[in-house]
């Protein structure tokens, strides 16, 4: 029979499984809607839409795990730090699962392909998208603290081509009124994928407060 | 600004050493908790800090403890004096077997005579001081001990308050009390802090969090940890704090 420390730390454990689960299916959720967008795959565009349900049931099932464990355990120190880094991780993951189904549905509705001049950037910027919700979730599988700054510090490069991106389309609407929609389009999913890029670096910020205490720079405590 | 100070304490039950050199400062008007398993030391060091380990036979001290810079343990000094100036309230509620009246006015008699009406205020304040005087005020010649644990736990912090002290030394003062009883306590020390200085000792982690301004973490006559109790209890330095707040042992 396990003593009550042990019992708290399986639930612990749990919790982390838990949300991990999660931040791997949300990281596969933004991978695939890149993919239906770039590739025009509307049946896997349809998977992604669907799909957001069930991160949406997995972020009430670890709020219910976290908000059981306050009330039980009254965590201190690491345990605290756990548990608040999960119940704020949990919002920032199940927001990129949303707009992973966002983009899916815009997908869903698109006829026209993607702009020739916007390719290359959009390319960039949904791999970085990409690379920082996988490396966010990494960083707090393995609690690495120097992944979680770096991955942090990549945020600046989506929001560059963000930019960039954005002035092609104003450009676009500006030149060619045909081609209004589906700028307007395109202008939405950069700006989904620009929000992932800060949910990504919001959970990074979680795991330095996990390890570190501190969150953006300040203490919290 | 520390009231308190001590350096390389060290406290010896006869061959059993039970405090290590302990070097720690109390600041001025905060609430500083002692925390750490039974037998830490902890109650030990309390004690220290007005001289009660005087009374225990076989008891060697060394190292010092200043308080108002000045070393409490000196040839000279009168602990009668110290205690007056480092009041202290313990465990279980231990009203004399008195009126309430007389509760709070045995002490200030040992040390200054007092008018009727002088005394009278004093025995107001005190009990106003412990936030107990409105619910005593119409039966202050009852014995003590008609009182609820919990006013007996006040009567007792009023009775330390009527001579003054500048240092209020609480041992597990609530351990023996219903919740209730315990917030109007942990109330009470909030507004006590403004005038005096109290060290508490307390096995409720989560008392210790909500109320003090600094945490000590004892282990086996060491001092592991000392910092702001939000830094300790959040994030603390050492990993046998971590382990002992967080329930791995203890």
């Amino acid at each position: 029979m396990m003593n009550a420390r042990q019992a708290f730390d399986a639930e612990l454990k749990d919790l982390s499984d838990a949300l991990i689960h999660m931040g791997e299916m949300a990281s596969n959720a933004i991978d695939k809607a890149i993919t239906a967008l770039l590739t025009g795959d509307k049946a896997l565009a349809k998977e992604v839409a669907d799909d957001d349900d069930l991160l949406d049931e997995m972020e009430r099932t670890i709020e219910q795990k976290c908000l059981r464990l306050l009330l039980k355990q009254q965590p201190v120190a690491g345990d605290l730090r756990k548990i608040s880094t999960a119940i704020k991780m949990v919002t920032d993951i199940e927001r990129i699962g949303d707009a992973a189904e966002d983009i899916a549905e815009i997908t869903l509705e698109m006829t026209a392909p993607v702009f020739p001049d916007i390719l290359d950037d959009l390319k960039k910027m949904t791999d970085a998208v990409r690379q920082m919700v996988s490396a966010a979730i990494k960083a707090y599988v393995n609690e690495d603290l120097d992944l979680a700054r770096t991955t942090r510090a990549k945020d600046d490069i989506v929001d560059e081509l963000f930019e960039d991106i954005r002035t092609i389309l104003g450009e676009k609407i500006r030149t060619d009124v045909t081609q209004m929609y589906t700028a307007m389009d395109y202008l939405m999913i950069i700006k989904y994928l620009e929000r992932v890029g800060d949910h990504a670096e919001n959970i990074c910020e979680w795991v330095e407060f996990y390890k570190t205490g501190i969150r953006k720079d300040e203490r919290i405590f | 600004m520390n009231i308190i100070r001590t350096k390389d304490l060290s406290l010896f039950y006869g061959s059993f050493q039970a405090l290590r050199d302990i070097n720690l400062n109390i600041p001025e008007r905060e609430i500083t908790a002692l925390i750490g398993p039974s037998g830490c030391g902890k109650s030990t060091f309390l004690r220290t800090l007005n001289r009660m380990n005087d009374l225990i036979p076989g008891v060697k001290i060394t190292g010092q403890i200043t308080c108002h810079g000045e070393d409490i343990y000196a040839h000279g000094t009168d602990p009668i004096a110290l205690r007056k100036q480092v009041g202290m309230v313990f465990q279980k509620p231990n009203p004399f077997p008195m009126s309430i009246f007389d509760n709070i006015a045995y002490g200030p008699k040992l040390h200054e005579s007092l008018s009727k009406p002088d005394m009278a205020d004093l025995v107001e304040r005190s009990l106003r001081g412990a936030a107990l005087w409105d619910e005593v005020k119409d039966r202050l010649k009852k014995s003590a001990l008609s009182l609820s644990g919990g006013q007996q736990q006040r009567l007792c912090i009023a009775r330390a308050l009527s001579v003054s002290p500048d240092v209020l030394l609480m041992d597990e003062p609530t351990s023996a009390l219903d919740p209730a009883s315990t917030m109007k306590i942990e109330e009470l020390m909030g507004r006590l802090k403004q005038n005096y200085t109290v060290v508490i000792v307390t096995h409720n982690m989560q008392q210790a969090a909500r109320i003090s301004d600094r945490t000590a973490f004892f282990l086996t006559g060491d001092l592991v940890e000392t910092g702001r109790t939000d830094e300790v209890f959040s994030m603390p330095r050492d990993k046998r704090t971590e382990d002992y707040i967080t329930g791995r042992f203890g």
